[in-house]
């Protein structure tokens, strides 16, 4: 198999070209055998061959007799096979089949109604793999396997690619090539075909974050987070964000980077957003919507008047209601302003700005490198990122998440069904206890559904807990779960209401990291909570067994919170 | 009636109906069920788990020369022990304890059943050459 490039001899590329090819007397061009490929401006010097001729050689049927070929103009890159009907019913044409031992340039044929275009991926990969043409919502049908004329060491494919059908550009000439090789990092590039050749350039390398077997990571029990999504992923209020990705139940971001990847690997059948990963192009575009009708579906494909996709997210699904709108182009140019967007289920929405594409990842979520690095509008569970991941919601704004540390414990119990409760707050300035004069209640009636305090609610706080109060003429502090808390107006929110007694203004309150019963099956039991580290926070509790099943000897708990968390852990003791 | 505490005073009252009656208003509290109430009682997320503990006991009995030892309970932290419900004697029974040190004293009579291991005072003051060793 030889290469024949645009600097080889001429005389031995013209004699293999037409030893592989056959010019019929019609014009037509076909391939009759051989694996060599040619540069297409052998095209033009071919024919151009046997247009000279006296006489018809070999299987051709053409010689001086026949009208003009063909022309080739940009040192070779452009070729142009002429078709003569009216006058000598001849029209030179060439086929798929003879296209695919072609490359350089353009073959423009029919009158320019039929154009195949050259493409040159440029790039580098650590091993050889397949690079994939998606053209119009459809992968190109692949006949180069991990590489074809790779005419120098920068060149991964020179390929032609049909571009121009029946008079009609094939989805305006734009193309997308990417390469998603498991294993290695994946590449996407968008293009458009241009007369000549067209350049895309991707580059891929050994990814040292995905080395598990595919196989395995498809068996994961993650599930797909797909949509639009208010979150508050730095403890400054909510932000845009498109989906809200959970590494649960596995436990590590690498296997959700390694999830998200084989939902887009080569060959997949999985789809993200309802569009099949193979054909997954990331090109994500932001509408700004005016008004619109229906209810619209998640994942949905859409149309507008000059392309098609799928809907990734609205901020609403009423219709009537939406503001944002969120899509992935599959075919054609994204909508501008006044365009009206369709869902498949008849909901419309119409754009009062032109449409702004969004920065993606070849990866979907984010670089990742053991943090995720960049991540544009992607949504993470907040109780899996922290301070060494980096963001920018949907508007752009980038976001630091804090360092949410996880405090956690790990006691043995002596009896599988030994309900051990387990206390843990932050120690009092002074005693060597729990803190419990940490807040000051502003006061709540029976039923109320919130706490409100007289002073700031100290970031460091879990996002979730419990809030101990001494109310008036009680004997003891009372606590109550909580499952938020807003650092604008110093509410904490229960998962209950308040109940038997009102808390009076000035009743003394504080939170608890741990009020609650250790958890587990077996005689292991453990419990966790998770916060905000900014310094060093000194910690005291215990762990405590006194059900009717037996008494256990208190375990104290007494250590720091430091920025990699704090645990603890014990083996529960009989109190004969 | 239960025990009862008052986790901000550190009162912990201990109604008749908890203890064990000898005979008239004489009553026994034994070291087990004191325990496991105040255990319990420290546990419970609606009385005292967020309290500093009541209760240390120290070291389980032993076998020391053929002898079980009985634990010792100390009553620690502040906490005080009042007994209520018109009893005259309490006799503490199965621990060596310092409830008498931190009771309240309302004409309960506290009968702790201590030991130090030497129970004669007689044979103390003999060795102590005290008094006659014919005494």
């Amino acid at each position: 198999m030889a290469i024949y490039d645009t600097d080889a001899d001429s005389s031995t590329a013209i004699t293999a070209w037409l030893a592989q090819f056959k010019v019929a007397a019609s014009g037509a061009i076909t391939f009759v055998s051989g694996t060599d490929t040619f540069h297409v401006k052998w095209i033009n010097r071919s024919l151009q061959k046997l247009a000279w001729d006296f006489n018809i050689s070999g299987d051709d049927e053409i010689n001086l007799s026949f009208p003009n070929p063909s022309k080739e103009e940009a040192l070779g890159k452009i070729v142009t096979l002429n078709d003569h009907t009216t006058n000598y019913s001849v029209n030179y044409t060439v086929t798929d089949l003879v296209m695919e031992s072609h490359f350089g340039g353009s073959v423009s044929q029919n009158g320019g109604a039929d154009i195949y275009y050259g493409l040159i991926v440029l790039g580098v990969t650590s091993i050889p793999l397949p690079v994939k043409i998606i053209q119009d919502e459809i992968e190109v049908t692949s006949h180069w396997g991990n590489g074809k004329n790779q005419t120098d060491g920068n060149t991964l494919l020179r390929v032609m690619v049909k571009g121009r059908s029946a008079g009609s550009d094939i989805d305006g000439l734009r193309l997308v090539v990417k390469a998603s090789t498991w294993l290695e990092t994946y590449a996407i590039w968008e293009t458009t075909l241009q007369l000549g050749e067209s350049v895309a350039s991707i580059t891929t390398a050994d990814d040292p974050q995905n080395t598990t077997l595919q196989a395995t990571v498809e068996a994961y029990g993650i599930a797909k987070s797909e949509g639009y999504n208010q979150l508050d992923l730095d403890g400054n209020g909510l932000k845009p964000y498109l989906g809200e990705w959970s590494y649960s139940p596995e436990t590590t971001k690498k296997a959700l980077y390694e999830f998200v990847k084989a939902i887009l690997v080569d060959g997949t059948t999985n789809t993200l957003y309802g569009v099949d990963g193979d054909l997954w192009t990331g090109r994500l575009y932001d509408c700004s919507i005016v008004s619109g009708t229906g209810t619209h579906a998640q994942n949905e494909t859409c149309d507008w008047v000059t392309g098609n996709g799928n809907l990734v997210g609205v901020d609403l699904l009423n219709g009537t209601l939406t503001g944002r709108y969120i899509l992935h182009v599959g075919a054609g140019v994204p909508p501008l302003d006044t365009d009206v967007i369709t869902g498949l289920g008849g909901a419309t929405a119409v754009l009062d700005a032109d449409s702004v594409k969004l920065t993606t990842n070849p990866h979907h979520l984010a670089q990742f490198t053991g943090s995720w690095i960049g991540a544009f509008g992607i949504g993470f569970d907040n109780n899996e990122i922290g301070s060494s991941d980096s963001f920018k919601d949907l508007d752009g704004n980038p976001i630091s998440p804090p360092n949410y540390v996880t405090v956690s414990g790990t006691m043995e119990a002596l009896d599988a069904g030994d309900d051990l409760h387990v206390f843990l707050a932050k120690k009092d300035a002074v005693l060597e206890a729990p803190d419990l004069t940490v807040y000051t209640c502003i006061g709540e009636a029976i039923s109320s559904a919130e706490i409100r305090i007289v002073e700031t609610i100290d970031p460091a706080t879990p996002q979730t807990g419990w809030f101990g109060v001494l109310k008036t003429g009680t004997t003891t502090y009372k606590f109550y779960e909580y499952d938020s808390w807003d650092g604008g107006t110093d509410t904490f929110s229960l998962v209950g209401t308040i109940a038997d007694d009102a808390i009076t203004a000035g009743d003394d309150g504080m939170t608890a990291i741990m009020y609650d019963s250790m958890v587990g099956g077996g005689t292991t039991k453990t419990f966790s909570n998770s916060l905000i580290y900014t310094a060093d926070i000194a910690v005291r509790g215990w762990v405590r067994q006194g059900d009717a099943s037996g008494v256990d000897k208190i375990i104290p708990i007494s250590g720091t919170i430091g920025p990699a968390g704090f645990s603890f852990s014990g083996t529960m003791e009989a109190e004969v | 009636m239960a025990y009862a505490v008052n986790w901000i005073t550190r009162v912990i009252t201990i109604p008749a109906s908890d203890l064990v009656l000898v005979s008239g208003s004489r009553y026994r509290l034994l070291a087990t069920s004191f325990t496991s109430e105040i255990r319990r009682l420290e546990w419970d997320f609606i009385d005292g788990l967020w309290a500093e503990h009541i209760l240390e006991r120290d070291s389980t009995r032993f076998d020391f020369s053929g002898v079980d030892y009985a634990p010792f309970e100390k009553v620690v932290n502040g906490y005080t022990i009042e007994f209520v419900g018109g009893m005259t004697r309490v006799d503490l029974i199965g621990s060596n304890c310092n409830i008498a040190d931190v009771l309240i004293a309302n004409g309960v009579t506290v009968v702790p059943s201590n030991s130090a291991g030497n129970t004669s005072q007689l044979e103390l003051l003999r060795l102590a050459r005290l008094i006659p060793a014919a005494l």
